[in-house]
């Protein structure tokens, strides 16, 4: 067995703190993805995910392991001044439990950020997805809401553009996901720009779920081969 | 009947309690009611400072240049003893009025209930203690011993002087002349006598009071919504000092609620303003509650973004939409299985504190429906009327749909999309609002995943008539 420095087994993520337990993680639903989160999203913690154009997969991202949450808790899933409203058949294809799905459309920032912080901290969402003014957001929120997410033990998640890895942030997980041009599966290319115990990592990819063929409608004048 | 026993409540202070109601803020100011031109009754704040009963409106002022007058109301004192009869409710069922400060209540059978007379005391004058009364309380075998003796304030019918009882004016001045004052030197007297000397009235009226007499009372009967308004002495501006009516309406609401085993959906306040302007603010709840700090808290999230008029003079509070609370408040098991999170007090909460800051139209739940037009799959529905899952699970493979869908598609140029499998054909009839459309997943310039479609009659066209969509987005 090869000799391994302690800056090296850090850096691979291979030795980490007490507290990153699996328990304390939502497994992403995406293998290589958990390996480098040490099990996956955090349970009960903040996280940002940061992409340069909306629309390019970062809910399916999340997709899996929302779908566990409402397998298996009995709380809200709450979408917090979502650019638009997610569309019922997609959720549910995606086995997301509608009936837990809950939407917060607030009237400003303000109100925004204290819906945000009001259904982290209440602890009874187990995730929450949020939309905030770029512009207006200041670290010292951020804070509050990873706070918050401790102390309600919900996974919160933080969209913002990619322009924001410029500026610091007091999430304790930072991703960066970007398109990867390789059709006709969807793939992410995602880079860890902060994570507890571990070093920034670059070039993860996965594959979302890839939009399967549409069901053919015609009917099918071939009969199936007999097995005999 | 053997079993029967009466506790008189009597509010000496009712008069003057009903306008001290009126004051805003805790502040403790010399309170003063006036009846043709003397007051005929202070607070403690205006007695500590020497003004008296009885003494003249001017020497009220002249003694205590802060005094705040009030005339009479009598409306309001029938009102707040209407409210303060029904909040006994929860003591026993039979509570009556007995004249314009009192009440009775027949606890025979709520006295083992509540571990004997002088617990079920405690917690009578604790309620009313808590709303702001003063009062005195007395027990007796009939219902009017135990008035009078309220309004003595004595525990023997012997010592209670005539001018407590109910005779008639005419009658205690007979009574005087004859060097009788109290109630014990009346009842020692011959019957006879008294029949011969007095009308028979009187020998009912003792009749009564001793048991000799039958005397039922008359129950009252509860009404079914809960009102109750507070007028202000002066006008207020601020918002933040109206909360102090609001919190003293919400208190009453919840020992109302609790008296008759309620809980509240919806309260509505409206205030008005001293020139008939008006603006009400309704305050929802995902479950009924009682207790009157989830009352007060939700009344005051909405208050952040409620603007009450100018110069508001008095506070209302209705609430409409009861319903009985259930016995056991706490489940046996944590949750009721197949309730889902509907049926969970923590969940809803959280939809109560949001929508009481945000407006009841911020937050929504989704919902699948039936219907091939993908614009029309799905439909917004309130968030209190999410029972159960969001339409019925379906089965088989589900086709592949954006999570963010365009309200209205956005024409767009096929050229700057990549398209990605195959086509899927969307087409409903005439009697539908005739769609037809091919779908396909694309990919654009900056790595969207998008939804487009052609729409037409399906490639039979040529290529420039073609019209193409973005429909959403495979976020």
């Amino acid at each position: 067995m090869e000799v391994r420095f302690l800056s090296d087994l850090l850096r691979r993520g291979r030795l980490h703190s007490q507290r990153s337990r699996t328990e304390d993680c939502l497994a992403t639903g995406f293998p290589e993805l958990d390996e480098e989160l040490h099990g996956g999203w955090p349970r009960a913690g903040l996280g940002e995910v940061l992409c340069a154009a909306s629309g390019i997969g970062e809910l399916r991202l999340l997709a899996p392991a929302l779908k566990g949450l409402c397998e298996s808790e009995n709380r809200w899933i709450v979408w917090v001044n979502p650019p638009h409203v997610p569309y019922a058949p997609a959720l549910e294809r995606l086995g997301i439990d509608l009936g837990k799905v809950l939407l917060v459309f607030p009237k400003d920032h303000r109100e925004a950020l204290w819906a945000f912080e009001q259904t982290l901290a209440t602890a009874s969402c187990s995730a929450a997805l949020g939309w905030l003014s770029e512009s207006r957001l200041r670290f010292a929120d951020i804070r509050r809401l990873q706070l918050a997410a401790r102390k309600g033990g919900a996974w919160a998640t933080l969209f913002r553009p990619a322009s924001a890895t410029r500026h610091a942030s007091p999430a304790e997980l930072r991703i960066e996901a970007a398109s990867l041009p390789s059709p006709p599966a969807s793939r992410l290319r995602l880079d860890i720009r902060k994570r507890r115990s571990g070093w920034p990592v670059e070039g993860i990819e996965v594959e979302l779920d890839a939009p399967p063929a549409p069901p053919d409608r015609r009917l099918s004048l071939v009969p199936a081969a007999e097995s005999a | 009947m053997a079993s029967e026993r009466w506790l008189g409540v009597h509010f000496p202070l009712l008069k003057l309690e009903v306008c001290i109601r009126r004051l805003t803020g805790d502040a403790e100011v010399p309170v003063a009611l006036i009846e043709d031109g003397k007051a005929l009754a202070v607070n403690d704040v205006a007695a500590a400072a020497g003004v008296l009963p009885g003494s003249s409106q001017a020497t009220a002022v002249g003694i205590c240049s802060n005094i705040v007058c009030f005339s009479r109301d009598a409306s309001a004192e029938d009102a707040r003893l209407g409210l303060l009869a029904e909040l006994a409710w929860r003591f026993t069922s039979h509570v009556s009025l007995a004249g314009p400060d009192g009440l009775l209540l027949e606890v025979g059978r709520s006295l083992r209930l509540f571990g004997g007379l002088a617990a079920l005391c405690e917690e009578v004058e604790e309620l009313y203690r808590g709303l702001g009364h003063e009062l005195r309380l007395a027990a007796a075998d009939t219902p009017l011993a135990a008035t009078v003796l309220a309004r003595a304030g004595t525990s023997s019918l012997q010592a209670v002087p005539l001018a407590c009882t109910h005779l008639e004016p005419d009658v205690l001045e007979r009574f005087a002349n004859m060097g009788i004052e109290s109630l014990g030197q009346v009842l020692v007297l011959p019957a006879a006598e008294l029949g011969q000397r007095f009308d028979s009235e009187l020998l009912a009226y003792l009749g009564r009071l001793v048991g000799r007499v039958p005397d039922p009372q008359d129950l009252l009967v509860p009404t079914e919504t809960f009102a109750s308004v507070v007028h202000l002495v002066s006008s207020v501006q601020d918002g933040n000092a109206l909360l102090f009516p609001v919190r003293r309406l919400a208190g009453e609401l919840a020992s109302w609620l609790a008296s008759r085993r309620l809980g509240a959906s919806e309260i509505v306040w409206t205030f008005t303003a001293l020139h008939g302007e008006e603006a009400s603010l309704a305050v929802r709840f995902a479950r009924p509650r009682s207790d009157a700090g989830a009352l007060f808290d939700h009344t005051r999230l909405r208050f952040e973004g409620f603007r009450p008029p100018a110069e508001v003079m008095s506070v209302s509070l209705r609430a409409e939409s009861l319903r009985l609370l259930k016995a056991v408040t706490r489940p046996l098991l944590p949750e009721v299985p197949g309730a889902g999170i509907h049926g969970d007090s923590a969940a809803l909460e959280l939809v109560d504190r949001l929508a009481a800051r945000l407006g009841e139209d911020a937050l929504h739940g989704i919902r699948v429906v039936d219907d091939h037009r993908p614009e029309r799959a799905w439909s917004i529905r309130h968030v209190r009327q999410m029972h159960g899952k969001g339409g019925q699970p379906r089965q088989g493979t589900l086709p592949v749909r954006p999570i963010w869908l365009m309200p209205v598609p956005e024409p767009v140029r096929r050229g700057d999309f990549t398209l990605v499998g195959e086509c899927e054909r969307i087409e409903t009839g005439w009697w539908d609002g005739a769609v037809a459309r091919d779908y396909f997943v694309a990919r654009a310039r900056d790595g969207r995943q998008c939804w487009l479609f052609r729409e037409g009659k399906g490639g039979k066209e040529s290529e420039q008539k073609e019209r193409w969509f973005l429909h959403g987005y495979f976020a």
